[in-house]
């Protein structure tokens, strides 16, 4: 039992880090030797969040809820999962019933405060973060989601001021790094936004916020790649069902383009629409391959270097 | 006595496991060589990856062919009774094309993922490339050649 607490530890403590597969190994281990672990589904499901593996986190924070319907954790991972699926009412419900279980939580207002944000309620939001900064003062994850309001506000100063404080308590909040990322790159820092970028991916090569920052500043340095990221960004912005039918209706446009062409006897237009479609599937093809060497070139870099 | 907890999309293990390719070779023999390759190459790969969704897959893949009748059948209604005529004939043939491009990428989703997984846990993929030419510059005429009926051939490419 003493194992399992401690391997629990050290799965929360990597999570909180970012460091995502570290936190399966630990908490696979705890479910091996007791699947009846409700904390340990709890944290797992959170975990598999991270890693967008939604289908797997629910099932993980059902089997929670299950074994433990009264307890923080699981109504927490629930939460989580409608939050990804935005069925924002239904996380809503749990994360009060969090909060009734435990109403000094900093953890869950600022999972409340999340959701209100992104579900639109900008004024609760601004109320839950308050509450939970005022309950743990010293809660990065608080103090970085506050600085990420004030800089969806446009409050850049405050924002850059609280999320270097939190950097300062912890270097390797991954988080924070990220939205001090963001923040010089706003204020047309690139090469600081890239050091932060890179030193998050560092810390997690999979983190998908670190990546988009990377993304942002590629696209600013290098206009082809841009082109490509901004495309790929608008294609990936939403659900797979609408990512799929952009993509097919992007063919199905050329190729009732070259039939109606033909059809009118325009055999030189045909040509011409079809070179663009070839050229623009091999810039599709090329461009994805050409910016992962030059992450992963960068990434090595950074590797030798003893300041990170 | 402790086991390795296995979660739940992940893949199961499998005795095909040397066979896996990249879910985007199958995806493109879609595209280049047709439906007699590229179904058929979907669902091994989702049995010797091990996909957790396997039988979803060969639900995909039945889909794909029996909506593929389907819209054959209701496309040749819609000709034989004049419904629709002239540019629209070739056009309307654009719906199997959209339908079986969509089942593919149902099919590549779904098994990119359990493929980035299998990844993780030390699989090693097979080259797709060759077998994909094979199939687009020597399969797809060899048949063609070999099959006359209209019908069939839609179906399959």
């Amino acid at each position: 039992m003493m194992n399992q607490e401690r391997l629990f530890k050290l799965a929360a403590d990597a999570l909180a880090r970012g460091q995502t597969d570290e936190a399966f190994d630990y908490l696979t281990q705890i479910l091996g030797e007791d699947s009846d672990s409700a904390e340990a589904h709890a944290l797992l499901s959170m975990a598999l969040i991270r890693k967008k593996r939604i289908y797997a986190a629910g099932i993980e924070a059902k089997r929670a809820l299950e074994l433990e319907p009264e307890s923080f954790f699981p109504h927490i991972a629930v939460a989580s999962i409608e939050i990804a699926t935005r069925n924002f009412s239904s996380a809503e419900k749990h994360l009060h019933v969090a909060l009734s279980i435990d109403p000094d939580s900093a953890f869950a207002r600022e999972k409340l405060a999340r959701l209100y944000f992104i579900w639109d309620k900008k004024k609760e939001a601004k109320e839950q973060i308050t509450i939970a900064c005022e309950l743990d003062p010293d809660d990065l994850d608080c103090m970085t989601t506050k600085s990420r309001f004030l800089y969806a506000e446009g409050d850049n100063k405050n924002a850059e001021l609280i999320v270097r404080e939190a950097l300062e308590t912890n270097p390797e909040h991954l988080d924070s790094l990220v939205l001090l990322g963001e923040i010089l790159l706003a204020n047309g820092d690139i090469e600081s936004a890239k050091e932060n970028a890179i030193w998050a991916l560092q810390l997690d090569p999979n983190d998908e916020s670190a990546l988009q920052l990377l993304v942002s500043i590629k696209a600013r340095q290098s206009f082809l790649l841009g082109l490509w990221w901004r495309f790929q960004t608008f294609i990936s912005s939403g659900s797979r069902t609408r990512a799929i039918v952009l993509l097919i209706g992007m063919f199905l446009l050329y190729r009732a383009s070259t039939i109606v062409l033909e059809e009118n006897k325009l055999s030189e237009w045909t040509s011409f629409v079809s070179a663009i479609w070839i050229a623009f599937c091999i810039y599709t093809w090329v461009a994805p391959s050409i910016f992962r060497r030059k992450l992963m070139n960068e990434l090595k870099q950074v590797e030798l270097k003893t300041s990170f | 006595m402790s086991s390795k907890y296995l979660i739940a999309d992940e893949p199961r293990p499998s005795t095909l496991g040397q066979h896996v390719v990249n879910p985007q070779w199958p995806m493109l023999a879609q595209m280049l060589a047709g439906t007699w390759l590229a179904l058929p190459w979907f669902v091994f790969n989702s049995f010797a990856i091990g996909s957790p969704n396997r039988n979803k897959d060969i639900g995909l893949a039945i889909a794909s062919v029996a909506g593929s009748i389907a819209l054959l059948y209701a496309l040749d209604y819609l000709i034989a009774t004049n419904t629709i005529s002239g540019i629209w004939i070739p056009l309307s043939f654009l719906t199997i094309v959209a339908l079986r491009l969509y089942i593919a990428y149902l099919l590549f989703f779904s098994q990119s993922t359990v493929f980035e997984l299998w990844q993780y846990y030390g699989g090693v993929e097979k080259n797709g490339m060759i077998f994909l030419i094979l199939g687009s510059f020597l399969g797809r005429p060899f048949l063609s050649s070999q099959i006359t009926n209209d019908f069939l051939r839609l179906i399959l490419f």
